[in-house]
């Protein structure tokens, strides 16, 4: 990346991408929350069973019976199907009923269906929005938008925060290259192919 | 055998539309690189995509379109990071490593040249094509980010593990090697597929493990040159023990699997691999050098 040559991506999802990497390395963005996180080990750790992927062994989380060599190879798992007892552990036996689920999931899944929205329609949303929020039928909405992110988890409070926050400057982004798009017929000194100079 | 050839320049193809348009954007420093290096990020991509192929088939899904640029975008991405590893000597190895871990614990990337840029749009584009909240997947790639990290932590010559006795030593490069190569095959097929069965993750995890033992086995005289520590160049007799684990998980994966053309595909592409690699360290042993094809 050249320093002093401002490049904009031709795909939009790589133009936001990137943004939120510029803006946070640019500490323009509010707090230090996390853009999101892959990490799960501590989630796993605790999950009921684990799998042996190099033995194809299912055990209990804790058996004493997992070896050593496969502790680099395992995954926790939160469901068990009747049909995987062919893999069980013949020391720790685990069974389906053990059975739990992951209460971030649904809330996780949610976030990540309000974003794709918001990547794609933020713009419109925004404008859409304003007006909604006056109308009788956003007042009532607005309860129930906030009991929404009093039972997300802190986590998932921390992702659309920033994500929130950031969608701002990568607005802005679109909007300057919009401009710059349409000023590109050698206008505001930019150059014929877009590529504008700092 | 021929089906492997025949798909190996059909995806061949699909790899150089997916990645070149990338490559021009935003790192087109990259065709001009010395040791081809351009075209073999296409031939590892194109070795991912088939086993993707395999893999998917095997589950009894549809390699289609999106999982094709997936399988091609997962390849670049694997290039561009074992690079970052390998290629720019110890110190940035170090702090790719933490600037990675940032990436997978915190999602942040301070992105510091148009190779990074690269790399980056490629994982976004990745992400964006999947949910990343899958647990297993998130769990895969962080298996695979330590497999990574254990194998740089053997390399240097003062690592406390070059003290360890050779039978041990000779163990944990064999479990590392493993793992490289099973979490490796294990992302991309958690990509891949959602909810894959439980019954396909131990061979999917035996057949990346064996594609990394080859792939040492390959790249032996120049593993050496830069030494770098690997489970088939330090034991007495590498082509004698790579072909009794070639063997052995060959065996394997043709009783676990159910016969569909996936296990056809990866047992095909499997032995292909074998049988070119096994070539590839014996021109290497004779000339001295690095072999400059990378087919």
């Amino acid at each position: 990346m050249n320093k002093g040559e401002q490049r904009y991506p031709s795909s939009i999802g790589d133009l936001l991408a990137l943004k939120l990497q510029q803006l946070h390395s640019e500490k323009k963005l509010k707090g230090d929350q996390a853009l999101f996180r892959v990490d799960y080990r501590k989630e796993a750790a605790k999950a009921p069973f684990q799998f042996d992927t190099a033995r194809s062994r299912l055990h209990r989380t804790g058996c004493r019976a997992i070896p050593a060599s496969s502790r680099t190879a395992l995954f926790g798992l939160w469901r068990m199907r009747p049909e995987e007892r062919q893999y069980a552990c013949p020391k720790c036996r685990p069974s389906p009923e053990r059975d739990t689920t992951m209460d971030q999931k649904f809330t996780s899944d949610l976030i990540y269906g309000v974003l794709s929205i918001l990547d794609q329609f933020g713009n419109v949303l925004r404008e859409r929005g304003r007006e909604y929020r006056s109308s009788k039928n956003g007042t009532e909405a607005e309860l129930s938008v906030e009991d929404f992110y009093q039972n997300l988890g802190e986590r998932e409070k921390e992702v659309l925060d920033v994500v929130l926050s950031s969608l701002d400057g990568a607005l802005k982004t679109v909007h300057d290259l919009d401009r710059n798009l349409g000023g590109s017929n050698g206008k505001n000194g930019n150059s014929s192919d877009g590529v504008e100079s700092n | 055998m021929q089906r492997v050839d025949s798909l190996i320049q059909e995806y061949r193809e699909e790899v150089v539309r997916s990645l070149e348009p990338l490559v021009r954007e935003y790192y087109p420093a990259l065709f001009e690189a010395p040791d081809n290096e351009y075209l073999k990020m296409v031939e590892l991509t194109t070795k991912m995509t088939l086993v993707g192929s395999a893999c998917t088939q095997l589950a009894g899904e549809t390699y289609d379109r999106r999982r094709l640029t997936l399988g091609n975008l997962y390849g670049g991405c694997c290039f561009l990071a074992d690079s970052f590893i390998d290629d720019f000597g110890e110190a940035k190895t170090r702090e790719y490593l933490e600037r990675f871990e940032i990436l997978l614990t915190e999602g942040w990337f301070e992105i510091k040249n148009d190779r990074e840029q690269l790399f980056y749009v490629i994982v976004s584009r990745m992400f964006g094509e999947r949910d990343v909240f899958d647990s297993t997947l998130r769990q895969a790639i962080l298996r695979l980010f330590e497999a990574q990290k254990r194998d740089v932590q053997l390399r240097p010559r003062e690592s406390p593990f070059r003290a360890l006795p050779r039978r041990r030593q000779l163990e944990m490069l064999r479990q590392c090697a493993r793992d490289r190569g099973g979490q490796t095959s294990t992302v991309l097929s958690q990509f891949l597929i959602r909810d894959l069965d439980l019954f396909f993750l131990h061979p999917i995890f035996v057949a990346g493990g064996l594609f990394m033992y080859i792939d040492d086995h390959g790249d032996h005289y120049s593993d050496r040159q830069h030494d770098r520590v690997t489970y088939l160049n330090q034991v007495k007799d590498p082509a004698r023990t790579l072909r009794r684990i070639f063997l052995n998980d060959i065996q394997r994966l043709f009783d676990s699997l159910p016969e569909n053309a996936g296990r056809e595909l990866l047992v095909a592409f499997l032995t292909r691999y074998y049988l070119t690699r096994i070539e590839k360290h014996r021109l290497q042993r004779s000339r001295a050098r690095s072999w400059e094809v990378y087919e």
